[in-house]
């Protein structure tokens, strides 16, 4: 097929980019062949996009994009809700599948119709789950990109080779290192886990939850209530920066505030 | 430390064999549901397990199984040449006596598959690139799930696309899965950031010492 002749193409060139902006020439043409015209790839490396928009990439839809951001349409978009897919397993999924959920709010049904109303009808979002305290995402969307597991396929290689680029032309550029050195896993502006404000309460938590117990039989063995151990739970989750208990387990790892 | 059986150590590891096919019946059948893999005996044992295959065991003080995986040579049937050649389609699985293919990656232990069992993990891959290295292997392809795939992007591996992700699976009850065929460029520099990635300091293998002592675990500086 001509498409799996430019697929080798594209992963061909993409180990050659230098920069974002040539990472982004790249991928916009073979998006265009596939009905996409606005396409995002945001949270890269956990961050928001907001408020400062960085780090990400893509070749977007300026009038799109402005009114999204200008009418905070951010705040009722079911697409961030099911950053993880819609099964939880890192699956992509269409804008009409989420259209198709019943317990959509108004407000995030109000965000689809503006979309379609700016002739973007169909997406497509790709989720990146690199690491339990790492979820990037691709959003895509055109006005005639067609359900098909072939292109789905494409574009989804297109998303994982171009994200994974990104995060080593973000990362050289951060730290200042050549071509071929060892990159350190983290950009120097992510926002650091304040891991000394981690109480020994807190630390005695992380451990048990390193050894795969849960909420429950921490508060059995701590013997303190379930309700506190939730909320150390969340502590934790805050000053780690993280979204999930994984996460927390992975970065105390990763400070050494556990073996 | 990870046990390296192959036929010139097999009769050493019979029981612990068996006890691995077992194993894979219960995880794979048995709880991923991948009934067309089911079989009388409980004993999940396919063509791709030949006197070629080379098995990596994760075993603990008392000889039990934690995890595994095995690679056999892309000269025989293969999983991407065979079952899953159809989704070879940027490019087809080399065919050389030193590109392996690995698959049927399991851990045993429910502890060692949550975010605390990580280091076994670790200690099960870097052995076979250990391995690999040792031996001379330039790649190592296979089928993986996409979510996987996309992990290891954080990873300082080549690892190429030989398809795209695509649906497999979900007929006559099998679960359905998303996955892509891979191939896992293998050289020193790989294996060396790979350890340092994960903080993996110390030698992962097991050397066999023959008849005597044939589980004894041994260290090695790497070179």
């Amino acid at each position: 097929m001509d498409e799996f002749r430019k697929v080798r193409l594209f992963l061909e060139e993409v180990n050659k980019v230098e920069s974002i902006k040539s990472l982004e020439a790249l991928i916009a043409p073979l998006l265009a062949e596939f009905g996409i015209r606005h396409y995002i790839c945001t949270n890269i490396y956990g961050f928001s996009p907001l408020p400062d928009m960085k780090p990400f990439f893509g070749t977007w839809d300026s009038g799109w994009v402005q009114h999204y951001i200008q009418c905070g349409l951010f705040r009722d978009d079911a697409v961030t809700v099911y950053s993880n897919g819609l099964e939880n397993d890192g699956r992509p999924y269409y804008w009409s599948d989420i259209a198709a959920i019943k317990g959509l709010t108004e407000a995030q049904r109000k965000v689809m119709a503006e979309a379609w109303d700016a002739d973007l009808h169909e997406g497509l979002v790709i989720p990146l789950r690199v690491s339990d305290d790492e979820f990037a995402m691709a959003s895509m969307g055109g006005r005639d990109l067609k359900r098909d597991p072939i292109i789905q396929g494409i574009l989804h290689t297109v998303s994982i080779q171009a994200h994974r680029m990104a995060r080593i032309l973000l990362l050289r550029e951060a730290n200042s290192l050549e071509k071929g050195s060892f990159l350190p896993n983290r950009l120097p502006q992510s926002p650091k886990p304040k891991v000394e404000k981690v109480t020994e309460a807190e630390r005695e938590v992380l451990r048990w939850l390193a050894a795969d117990l849960g909420p429950g039989e921490i508060a059995t063995i701590r013997k303190r209530s379930l309700n506190t151990i939730n909320k150390q739970l969340s502590s934790i989750r805050s000053k780690l920066i993280v979204d999930t208990n994984a996460g927390a387990v992975t970065v105390a790892r990763n400070y050494r505030l556990i073996n | 430390m990870i046990h390296v059986i192959s036929k010139y150590n097999r009769h050493l590891y019979e029981n612990i064999l068996d006890e691995m096919f077992k194993l894979r019946h219960d995880i794979f059948v048995g709880e991923r549901g991948w009934i067309n893999l089911a079989k009388s005996d409980g004993r999940d044992r396919d063509q791709f397990d030949t006197e070629d295959t080379i098995y990596f065991l994760k075993l603990d003080p008392d000889m039990k199984v934690l995890g595994g995986m095995r690679m056999y040579p892309t000269t025989i049937d293969t999983q991407l040449n065979t079952i899953f050649k159809h989704t070879c389609v940027l490019q087809s699985q080399p065919v050389d006596p030193k590109h392996w293919e690995w698959s049927r990656y399991f851990i045993a232990e429910p502890r060692y598959r949550s975010a605390a069992g990580k280091p076994v993990h670790y200690e099960l891959y870097t052995a076979i690139l250990e391995y690999a290295l040792e031996v001379g292997i330039k790649s190592l392809s296979g089928f993986i799930e996409t979510s996987i795939f996309v992990q290891s992007g954080k990873m300082p591996w080549d690892m190429r696309q030989l398809g795209i992700p695509m649906e497999y699976g979900g007929k006559d009850g099998e679960p359905l899965g998303y996955g892509l065929p891979i191939q896992l460029m293998i050289d020193r520099d790989t294996v060396r950031k790979t350890k340092i990635a994960w903080r993996m300091v110390k030698p992962c293998l097991s050397l066999s010492l023959g008849e005597e002592s044939p589980y004894r675990e041994t260290g090695f500086r790497p070179r």
